[in-house]
């Protein structure tokens, strides 16, 4: 089954970059431009990865992967960061989230850190 | 911010406000610079003509009875002068007017008495900017493996965001409100990173993490100055036929 991906994001151009290359290579992407909205998404439905930025609007990325680890541990989580954000990223990392990547993005990395993240949920 | 800073000696002020005038006036002569400080484009266009060595143009953005605009092709095409001429512009003529369609370089008045040195960078970023390659689509092109579509829809996008999102700044700018001008400057960052406009890139990063409050306000101008030779020069070259 083709792994379902929930990207949320508030800048547009990265959003629809990620979604670009992420529907590339193959994958169901769903995406979302503020915390509600994908706060939203994933009660809807389930997912096998969710990247998400930290600064968001309304519901931050922190809340959202702190609901994840409760609510929904199978699913991975990849953390959307910018330089300078290491004390916030270390915070997503206490609560549980598997990785990272930093924006603007490079594209090989993104392919290698979300197969890498489905893979580890899968075993 | 700049390791070099262009020597100026002689400006011409086009400036219909007389307190305007004066602060400019009063900030040349603590320089050591010589001002001519005249109300209207016409006059400029008649000084010009007969005396062509300053070193800088500051034209009022809707300055009569040719526009800042207007104005400047006048001089370029008419005159053939290559001046730099830098467009001063209200806080208030920003946020209300998202697109001008004066690419180059701006201030934005009041003028401060720290603009000769403000006007010096800006001359020196803008001849940087005009020796470098402004922006790159290079990391598109990467991303989508030269997607043609993808690349104008990720322009168009860029254009949306930005140009809401830069007036929005410099009202939170003008109205103090500077962790929420951070916050936007963090939000456009990475749209200026896929472009590869590594000064923008640079000024957001200085908005988000190391300028005081005190210094946002020029950062603030400088990346407004910035984005309108991006925007202008995305337009010209690869959006010809859509209205943005």
């Amino acid at each position: 089954m083709t792994p379902k991906i929930l990207i949320i994001e508030d800048n547009t151009m990265v959003l629809k970059s990620l979604e670009f290359k992420l529907i590339r290579e193959g994958f169901e992407v769903l995406t979302a431009s503020d915390g509600r909205q994908g706060m939203s998404l994933i009660r809807e439905g389930s997912f096998e990865l969710v990247i998400t930025d930290l600064m968001l609007p309304f519901i931050t990325g922190l809340e959202i992967i702190e609901y994840i680890k409760t609510e929904h541990p199978d699913t991975a989580v990849i953390v959307l960061s910018t330089s300078n954000q290491e004390h916030i990223i270390a915070d997503a990392f206490n609560l549980g989230a598997d990785d990272f990547i930093t924006k603007p993005f490079n594209p090989n990395e993104l392919t290698l850190r979300v197969k890498r993240s489905l893979g580890i949920r899968k075993t | 911010m700049y390791s070099e800073e262009k020597d100026i000696t002689k400006v011409l002020l086009i400036e219909s406000d007389s307190q305007e005038a004066s602060r400019f006036a009063d900030a040349c002569s603590k320089a050591n610079i010589q001002s001519i400080i005249l109300k209207d484009s016409y006059e400029a266009v008649q000084y010009l003509k007969h005396k062509k060595e300053v070193d800088l143009i500051i034209a009022e953005k809707n300055c009569i009875p040719l526009d800042s605009s207007r104005f400047r092709s006048y001089l370029q095409n008419e005159l053939q002068l290559q001046l730099p001429v830098v467009v001063s512009v209200t806080a208030e003529e920003i946020v209300n007017d998202t697109y001008s369609q004066d690419p180059g370089p701006l201030i934005q008045k009041p003028f401060e008495p720290g603009i000769i040195q403000y006007l010096r960078r800006l001359l020196m970023a803008d001849k940087n900017v005009s020796d470098q390659q402004i922006y790159s689509l290079q990391y598109l092109e990467d991303i989508s493996e030269n997607d043609s579509s993808f690349i104008k829809e990720s322009l168009i996008l860029f254009l949306e965001t930005t140009e809401t999102c830069i007036p929005d700044l410099i009202a939170d700018v003008t109205e103090e409100k500077f962790e929420s001008a951070r916050s936007i400057a963090h939000k456009i960052k990475p749209s200026f990173a896929m472009l590869m406009a590594n000064r923008a890139v640079e000024i957001c990063e200085q908005i988000c993490h190391q300028a005081s409050d005190e210094q946002l306000p020029e950062l603030v101008r400088e990346l407004y100055s910035l984005h309108e030779q991006i925007a202008e020069k995305i337009k010209r070259d690869h959006l010809k036929n859509k209205h943005v």
